[in-house]
């Protein structure tokens, strides 16, 4: 399961008044802007490679248990952690996001999570004010961590129906097949492989545009993001996806009402 | 993941190998000091370096991608901002010697950079700890990462760069790889591409940058009549330095044999090799000339790329180049003089244009590869290809080029004076001829088309080795020489330049209009599409028939003897001329 949730966000079905079945969007990280720090790290992989928000170089603990810890300097509001590009499901490791506010003692903001593949993960839990955030690893093998975020998830007003593919079912794949001049079949390459899909909300609240979808939009100019577009119904459909463009709101239909599309493109379990 | 595998993933990956010192600043040997030497730590290159007398240089290898989901990361860092690779591919000039070099342009995406796959003390830029200041910076936000590369790294031609072609699963070594060296690096431009372009080594023998012999920097300390036996050399002690005890030297345009003590030549010989003695001026040049005596045509090359030209004696696989010589050129010694700087490349290939061999560089072998013009030392090592298994849809074409027949050969051979011009008829002693009349006649082509075949290194020894060298010259161009093009899937790429091909195809008849099987010879190999599509070009092989070596004594009569023995050594075919089975007689050449 890519989607995680906590046992009390499953019992009220909903953060912040949004239903389980809206998209939910990790973009806000405390990793990137705190002060980081890890159990350990093999030489060549540092604990810097799992916050830069790439996902070619990545951290490698010398061993396991190890953690990945942020020091946000002061409480931050945190509804999600997100983790891609790893091999946790490959090395048998089980996962928690954790928190704690003398970064000694730590509390499990989910029960643990052993993923059974390497596709990527969203923690969603209920709002949890802490200065200190780590995620925990244990069980199996040292693993390889590219991605990892925390902070405060962005909830959708809407819900996403007809016209929106799900990213694990939005393969993008390039192939190059070879026959033969008699007409068989010589061969056939797979030159890439990732997913991609558009996003389109209609009847958006104008304020609610403004002072939560924009500060996403700025940050999607530059960041990838976790989304999950139906955390309750299809929890495996996660990705970890960036957009190529400006995301451009505009007014449609009633007074005070807005659309927004985009487009995405990222890893998932494609 | 392999070749044949459907679905295979293809993945190319570009390696760089960087200078990159092994110290650690500040710590013995280094004696390099955060404020004393330098205000920044350095980045572990010679540039960057603030105590070069102890720069011990080491490897690392960067290793380029184009990117994609899965990315393998049991290869290491693979860094995604590959964009572009193509190949300009080598060839093999059978008739000219020495083909086009090959190369390999490689495009890539500049991006802002972290540094720390390339910079030891990354993270103590960020504290500050790499400054003299004790101000961190992040390097992220400072510039990219070729801008920043070529800086630290401005001494990058040379560079190896590997192209490493496999699968998504296999292991590095699993991969086939080519082999060229950096040329240049151009950009980034204003879209942030940098292209780097790398080409075969062959490419260090080009006259730019190889010349045999070297230009001498002895000059006459005073001048000389046409009968004078002694000289001497300034600038003082340019003897020891620049001269051998005894050899042969260029003053003017006459050649002397010496002997030397000291800056004194003792002319013992004046006017020699076929040259004028003449007066000279004193600050005349003395050019030292590079003479060979009756040397085999491997021993030649050998010394002429691994002495005058920066060729890796690694790179020559001299004990294949000695077996090719003494199977196909035996009499093909080379004797002669080389008196003025001259290209190295320009000598190799009129070497390899006199004794029917050509040259390339395996990419992938990471070898100079020579081979004579001669049959396929055994049948079962042409490889078939056909429409229905092998030949990718609409990629064959058939081209001829009428402008290369040739009906008569002439070879000048014996120089008279190897100062003068060595493409000169009148300055060669002798001279030998081949006419295919029939090719001439006006049932065939009906007109005379010439070539002339200068060979400055050969004597009248060598006479027999002329008359070798005209037949086959004209038994491979006597008719309209054909190339085929083709394309084949990556499960056939292992077919190689040099190789040899029994090509069917629908485009190839006989006279009722049914397929036949034609001999072709690989003459150029492109791997457009790395780990999927291959391109190559061939020409007809003119070498038709069995051709063998002299079976040996305990082989049995030919009706008797394996497919094995039948492959390797020849047999004395029946009055009919077929073997007693009905098969063709072999060849002899």
């Amino acid at each position: 399961m890519a989607v995680v949730l906590s046992s009390g966000i499953l019992a009220n079905g909903a953060t912040s008044g949004v239903s389980l079945k809206h998209p939910r969007v990790g973009i806000e990280d405390l990793y990137r802007d705190g002060t980081v720090t890890a159990s350990s790290e093999v030489t060549g992989h540092p604990k810097e490679n799992a916050v830069d928000g790439l996902d070619w170089d990545w951290w490698e603990p010398t061993g396991v248990p190890a953690w990945i810890q942020v020091d946000a300097g002061s409480a931050q509001a945190v509804t999600y952690m997100g983790i891609a590009a790893h091999d946790l499901g490959t090395q048998g490791c089980s996962v928690t996001p954790q928190y704690s506010s003398d970064g000694s003692t730590w509390s499990d903001a989910t029960s643990a999570h052993s993923p059974s593949d390497d596709t990527p993960i969203m923690f969603l839990f209920e709002e949890v004010s802490a200065r200190y955030w780590r995620l925990y690893i244990s069980g199996g093998s040292a693993p390889q961590l590219a991605v990892v975020q925390v902070g405060k998830s962005l909830d959708f007003q809407r819900a996403l129906y007809q016209g929106h593919s799900p990213l694990p079912l939005s393969r993008q794949t390039d192939v190059r097949p070879n026959r033969a001049e008699g007409g068989a079949r010589l061969g056939r390459s797979i030159i890439r492989r990732g997913v991609a899909t558009s996003v389109q909300f209609q009847n958006l609240k104008a304020d609610w545009v403004r002072s939560e979808l924009d500060p996403f939009i700025k940050l999607a100019r530059t960041y990838a993001f976790f989304f999950a577009w139906r955390p309750t119904t299809y929890p495996d459909e996660v990705g970890w996806v960036w957009v190529n463009g400006d995301i451009v709101p505009e007014n449609s239909g009633p007074a005070d009402r807005m659309s927004v599309s985009f487009d995405v493109q990222g890893i998932a379990n494609g | 993941m392999a070749e044949g595998t459907v679905g295979r993933e293809p993945i190319a990956i570009v390696e760089i190998d960087q200078t990159l010192c092994n110290l650690t600043y500040g710590e013995a040997p280094c004696t390099a000091a955060l404020g004393t030497t330098g205000d920044n730590k350095c980045y572990n290159t010679f540039k960057s370096c603030q105590d070069p007398d102890n720069f011990d240089p080491g490897t690392l290898t960067l290793r380029f991608v184009t990117g994609r989901q899965n990315l393998p990361r049991d290869l290491g860092t693979l860094v995604p901002c590959l964009r572009d690779l193509s190949t300009s591919p080598g060839t093999v000039r059978i008739d000219e010697g020495l083909g086009k070099r090959a190369s390999v342009d490689v495009q890539m995406q500049d991006f802002p950079f972290h540094d720390r796959l390339v910079d030891k003390y990354a993270t103590e830029r960020v504290s500050g700890a790499a400054q003299a200041s004790g101000t961190g910076y992040d390097p992220a936000e400072r510039g990219t990462f070729w801008t920043k590369w070529l800086q630290r790294n401005p001494y990058h031609q040379g560079y190896p760069l590997r192209i490493r072609e496999g699968y998504v699963g296999q292991s590095l070594s699993s991969m086939r790889v080519r082999h060229y060296v950096i040329d240049r690096i151009d950009g980034p431009d204003a879209a942030g591409n940098v292209r780097i372009t790398a080409k075969d080594v062959l490419k260090l023998a080009d006259g730019d940058r190889s010349q045999i012999p070297e230009p001498s920097e002895g000059r006459l300390d005073t001048a000389i009549t046409d009968t004078d036996t002694s000289a001497t050399l300034v600038p003082s002690g340019i003897g020891d330095d620049e001269y051998p005890s005894s050899g042969l030297a260029r003053i003017g345009d006459e050649l002397v044999a010496f002997s030397r003590s000291g800056d004194t030549l003792t002319l013992d010989t004046r006017g020699a090799r076929g040259s004028e003695a003449d007066s000279h001026d004193a600050d005349d040049s003395v050019q030292l000339c590079y003479t060979m005596d009756d040397v085999t045509v491997s021993d030649a090359l050998y010394d002429i790329l691994t002495t005058y030209a920066p060729v890796d004696t690694a790179w020559v696989p001299k004990s294949d180049w000695d077996n090719e010589v003494t199977t196909w050129l035996i009499g093909f010694n080379l004797t002669g003089e080389i008196t003025e700087p001259t290209g190295v490349d320009e000598v190799v290939k009129t070497i390899l244009k006199q004794t029917l061999c050509f040259m390339w560089w395996d990419e992938y072998a990471q070898l100079i590869k020579l081979s004579a013009i001669k049959p396929p030392q055994t049948e079962s090592s042409v490889t078939a290809l056909n429409d229905d298994q092998h030949f990718v849809a609409d990629s064959v074409t058939v081209k001829r080029k009428p402008e290369d027949r040739r009906s008569r050969v002439y070879i000048y051979y014996d120089i008279l004076d190897p100062t003068e011009d060595r493409d000169e008829p009148s300055n060669y002693r002798k001279l030998r001829g081949r006419i295919d009349a029939d090719a001439e006649s006006d049932n065939e082509y009906g007109e005379t088309r010439v070539q002339s075949l200068f060979a400055p290194f050969w004597t009248g020894a060598n006479t027999g080795a002329t008359l070798s060298l005209g037949s086959r010259k004209l038994a491979r161009l006597r008719d309209i020489p054909v190339y085929l093009e083709f394309a084949l899937d990556a499960k056939d790429r292992d077919l190689g330049m040099a190789d040899v091909i029994d090509v069917t195809h629908r485009n190839l008849v006989d006279l009722t209009g049914a397929k036949k099987t034609e001999r072709y010879q690989i003459v150029e190999r492109n791997e457009t599409e790395p780990g999927h599509l291959v391109r190559y070009k061939a020409q007809q092989y003119t070498f038709l028939g069995r051709y063998a070596f002299i079976t040996e004594n305990s082989y049995p009569d030919y009706g008797s003897a394996t497919a094995a023995q039948r492959d390797g050594g020849g047999f004395i075919c029946e009055d009919d001329g077929t073997m007693t089975n009905g098969d063709d007689p072999y060849k002899i050449i």
